[in-house]
């Protein structure tokens, strides 16, 4: 894969922060030495002048070509990338050549991603390794180089080229489990229906009826009776399941990291099961994918999923209210948060409030930082943790089940621990 | 810092502090203290600029000329070059310094880079005691001849480098 490669990138030149300086010893010399009638002085600003004579030798715009390719455009979290870079120029330069990564993407030490040759001529290649760090769509880098000419006292800086797209994705958990929607739709899924009819899941015995079919005839229980008793079951739907997902950080990449991958486990193991999955992004930006089912759904799902990562480091505020989500009345909500934002806490009550089922799990990414370095650091933890606390006992109270969820066992942990919850509290909606 | 860019940034400051105290101890008596301020104002600007901003180390090129330009009360006028050399290399080691920014692991100490900045400053002061040597030998005319020859140095570096550049 390779960016597009276009004309050469024309640097302007920027004068280096000598260039004034001796200037004004040049000049001030001279000037002194002329009005004093004072040779000596001159001897004085000779070696600036000297470097001055050498030092402007080159000037004028400098084209310089660069290209960054990568063996790939699609990987997983944690994957590495390798690339090269192609840098061509006129001239000797010294030059240093830097990899600038965006967020989602971080270099592998002891590769560099920084190289400095004196006095180089073009075309160089330099071999480039990074790993995905965080999901999402990302520009696999970009190449800014710094120039200047030997003893030069100008510098030509600038970005030079663009990597292509990459699509970071999360990394796969698997589950085994599915959530109970709040209500069945009347399509063929794995969901059992509260309503009894054509399914496989037995729901209750009764005295044939005319209509009946006669493959649901009990034989067990005619024989018994002496009259005609019918099988009943549980129809087959699906349902339709609402993840949201907080992008909201602090900074870290761990908790999005943690919310992506189970985001996405829930949203394939729904998909594949025939239910309508949407998802919806509080961060930076706010997204929305409407529930959907089938193969293509899926490929919207992961799009959307991907430009949430890429925002996700965003974190200018926004102005959206709750009422204006999307969300579907039959819909099961799933909120996926650190908490880190009291706003969430609020969304997820509006929603509760309108009458959507909603569970939440909260993200804890505790064990990714660093051991406390001070007192006051240890107190400031316990102080956000009860904050946290607070948080989940304002969801709780308002009937929305609530599970922690730690670094190993993500996805299945929260469709346990809300399956758990959802039978001693329920995650449906009271209607 | 790294231990490159530390050394570089020692040695740039010992320059500074070098060309000073030599134009401080070998200058007129009668204007000392107010040289004594301006050595102390270049060193602080030179600190300033090594460990700040690379551009504010003009400042002490700056400050630094009038103690040089003092010696020309005494009789010691031809240190005027020798000192110019000095700041210029503390100039230069400065510049060296910063591009050593952010290298990570300190690298190999480039020889030709050093080569280079020595030829610099030995053609530099060559050229200044030829200069001081033209306008002593020619003390009517002093001025001028000097200026020619200073500009006349410049010129042909600025040729024989766009040649070398060209080539």
């Amino acid at each position: 894969m390779s960016a597009p490669t276009g004309q050469p990138t024309m640097l302007p030149p920027r004068r280096e922060g000598r260039l004034l300086p001796y200037l004004a010893i040049v000049i001030g010399s001279l000037v002194v030495a002329v009005l004093a009638g004072q040779p000596a002085v001159v001897a004085f600003a000779v070696p600036f002048l000297l470097a001055l004579g050498v030092g402007l030798v080159r000037t004028g715009r400098l084209p310089v070509t660069a290209t960054l390719t990568v063996d790939t455009s699609q990987l997983l979290e944690g994957d590495l990338i390798r690339g090269e870079i192609t840098v061509d120029w006129t001239g000797p330069l010294d030059l240093e050549v830097l990899v600038r990564t965006p967020n989602g993407l971080v270099g592998v030490p002891p590769y560099p991603t920084r190289w400095a040759m004196p006095a180089a001529t073009g075309p160089l290649r330099f071999p480039v390794v990074l790993r995905a760090a965080l999901w999402g769509r990302h520009a696999a880098g970009e190449v800014w180089v710094r120039a200047r000419a030997p003893h030069g006292l100008l510098v030509w800086q600038g970005r030079v080229a663009t990597g292509p797209s990459l699509r970071v994705l999360p990394q796969v958990e698997r589950l085994n489990r599915l959530l109970d929607p709040a209500e069945s739709r009347t399509v063929a899924g794995v969901h059992q229906a509260r309503r009894i009819g054509e399914g496989y899941e037995f729901a209750e015995l009764r005295p044939y009826e005319p209509g009946d079919r006669l493959r649901d005839l009990n034989w067990g229980a005619t024989a018994r009776h002496g009259r005609p008793y019918v099988n009943r079951h549980h129809p087959e739907l699906s349902g339709e399941v609402v993840v949201v997902l907080d992008t909201y950080t602090d900074g870290t990449t761990e908790v999005l990291a943690r919310a992506a991958r189970a985001a996405w486990a829930i949203a394939s193991v729904h998909l594949q099961a025939g239910d309508r999955v949407g998802l919806i992004g509080l961060g930076g930006g706010w997204r929305t994918l409407h529930p959907a089912g089938g193969e293509r759904a899926k490929y919207q799902l992961l799009e959307t999923l991907l430009a949430m990562g890429a925002d996700a480091m965003d974190t200018a505020s926004h102005n959206w209210v709750s009422h204006r989500l999307p969300v579907p009345e039959s819909a099961l909500v799933i909120a996926l948060t650190s908490l880190y934002q009291r706003s969430v806490v609020r969304f997820c009550q509006d929603w509760r409030a309108r009458g959507r089922a909603v569970a939440v799990a909260v993200l804890d990414a505790g064990d990714a930082l660093p051991p406390p370095a001070s007192a006051t650091d240890v107190i400031a933890r316990r102080l956000w943790r009860l904050e946290l606390d607070r948080r989940r006992a304002a969801l709780a109270d308002v009937g929305i089940p609530v599970v922690t969820v730690g670094p190993g066992g993500l996805a299945r942990s929260v469709v346990g621990g809300l399956r758990r919850l959802g039978r001693s509290r329920t995650v449906r909606a009271a209607r | 810092m790294t231990g490159l860019r530390l050394g570089l940034a020692a040695g740039s400051l010992t320059g500074v502090v070098a060309a000073n105290a030599l134009a401080l101890a070998l200058g007129p008596e009668q204007g000392r203290p107010l040289f004594a301020i301006c050595a102390v104002f270049a060193l602080g600007a030179a600190v300033f600029g090594l460990l700040v901003r690379n551009d504010r180390f003009g400042l002490a090129l700056l400050a630094s000329a009038p103690p040089a330009l003092g010696l020309l009360a005494t009789d010691r006028t031809w240190l005027l070059g020798p000192l110019g050399v000095l700041l210029f290399a503390a100039a230069e080691l400065c510049a060296w310094s910063w591009e050593q920014r952010g290298a990570g692991a300190d690298p190999a100490l480039p020889a030709h880079r050093v080569l280079r900045s020595a030829v610099l400053c030995g053609v530099g002061l060559a050229a200044s005691l030829l200069c001081y040597a033209v306008g002593a030998a020619h003390p009517l005319a002093g001025t001028a001849a000097v200026f020619a020859a200073a500009l006349g140095t410049a010129v042909i570096a600025w040729v024989l480098a766009r040649a070398g550049a060209r080539r």
